[in-house]
């Protein structure tokens, strides 16, 4: 009996994707932000701002990898666990149950 | 001739070199204890509650900004080093420092990272209203690392002057 419930778990588990589409890009979106957004703002406004003063430019690529990681904060803030709903071991008790 | 040489010593180079590479492998390093020990953290709450890991992987992300103060001095101390400019002593020692300032105070922030992430995450899966002091702690332990930029860049200066 218990063989049955786990089969049918895991091809629950094996329909349902195990991270939602939504948060693969999100995830996706800030490791390319985290790698290129400092580099290419150092490089950016040491060209065009700057005129070659390295120090503000390496200032500004600092302060774009925290404007970064503030992103990521306010994002996972909002984030509240909503994008999990289908997963959540609740769930799972409570389809078992229904059937 | 003979002060010259004194100021600008055939080996004056090498500690400018030894700053650039210090400051990429210990805020590195710092930024790879900081990931690893959080890490650890983050997989044994994934386990229990996986609907906890986008939240949990702040840390992680924290320890990468680590990297990149170490990677903005390095390039800061390359773009000084040119063998065809003449190298003085001053400007060596002066790049020692800087290499030295960011990347040991990233390895302390990288330390205290990993290790209220770790311990941080777990409670975080019983008490979700440990959120707000956990990302401020990590944000104080991650300005120790931004203090040693800061003075990397204004040891910079003095380069030029």
């Amino acid at each position: 009996m218990s063989s049955v419930a786990s089969s049918s778990r895991a091809a629950q588990a094996a329909a349902a994707p195990a991270v939602p589409p939504n948060v693969i890009r999100a995830l996706a979106l800030f490791t390319i932000a985290m790698v290129t957004a400092p580099l290419s703002s150092f490089y950016i406004s040491l060209n065009y701002v700057f005129g070659g003063n390295r120090q503000w430019a390496g200032l500004v690529a600092a302060i774009v990898a925290n404007v970064v990681v503030l992103g990521y904060v306010m994002f996972a803030w909002n984030e509240d666990g909503m994008l999990y709903k289908g997963s959540t071991p609740d769930d799972e008790e409570e389809t078992k149950k229904s059937k | 001739m003979d002060t010259e040489n004194e100021l600008y010593p055939t080996f004056a180079p090498f500690f400018g070199f030894a700053g650039c590479a210090s400051a990429i492998i210990l805020s590195s390093l710092g930024s790879a204890v900081g990931t690893a020990k959080s890490g650890i953290g983050i997989a044994g709450v994934g386990t229990f509650k996986p609907e906890l890991i986008m939240r949990s992987l702040i840390p992680v992300i924290m320890s990468g900004i680590l990297a990149v103060y170490g990677l903005v001095v390095s390039v800061l101390i390359a773009g000084d080093m040119s063998p065809d400019n003449e190298y003085s002593l001053f400007s060596g020692f002066m790049h020692l420092a800087c290499g030295l300032c960011v990347g040991l105070s990233a390895l302390a922030a990288g330390y205290a990272i990993g290790v209220v992430g770790d311990e941080g995450v777990r409670q975080f899966m019983l008490q979700p209203k440990l959120f707000v002091g956990m990302v401020l702690i990590l944000i104080f332990a991650e300005v120790l690392g931004l203090y040693g930029l800061i003075v990397a860049l204004i040891l910079n200066t003095k380069a030029t002057a």
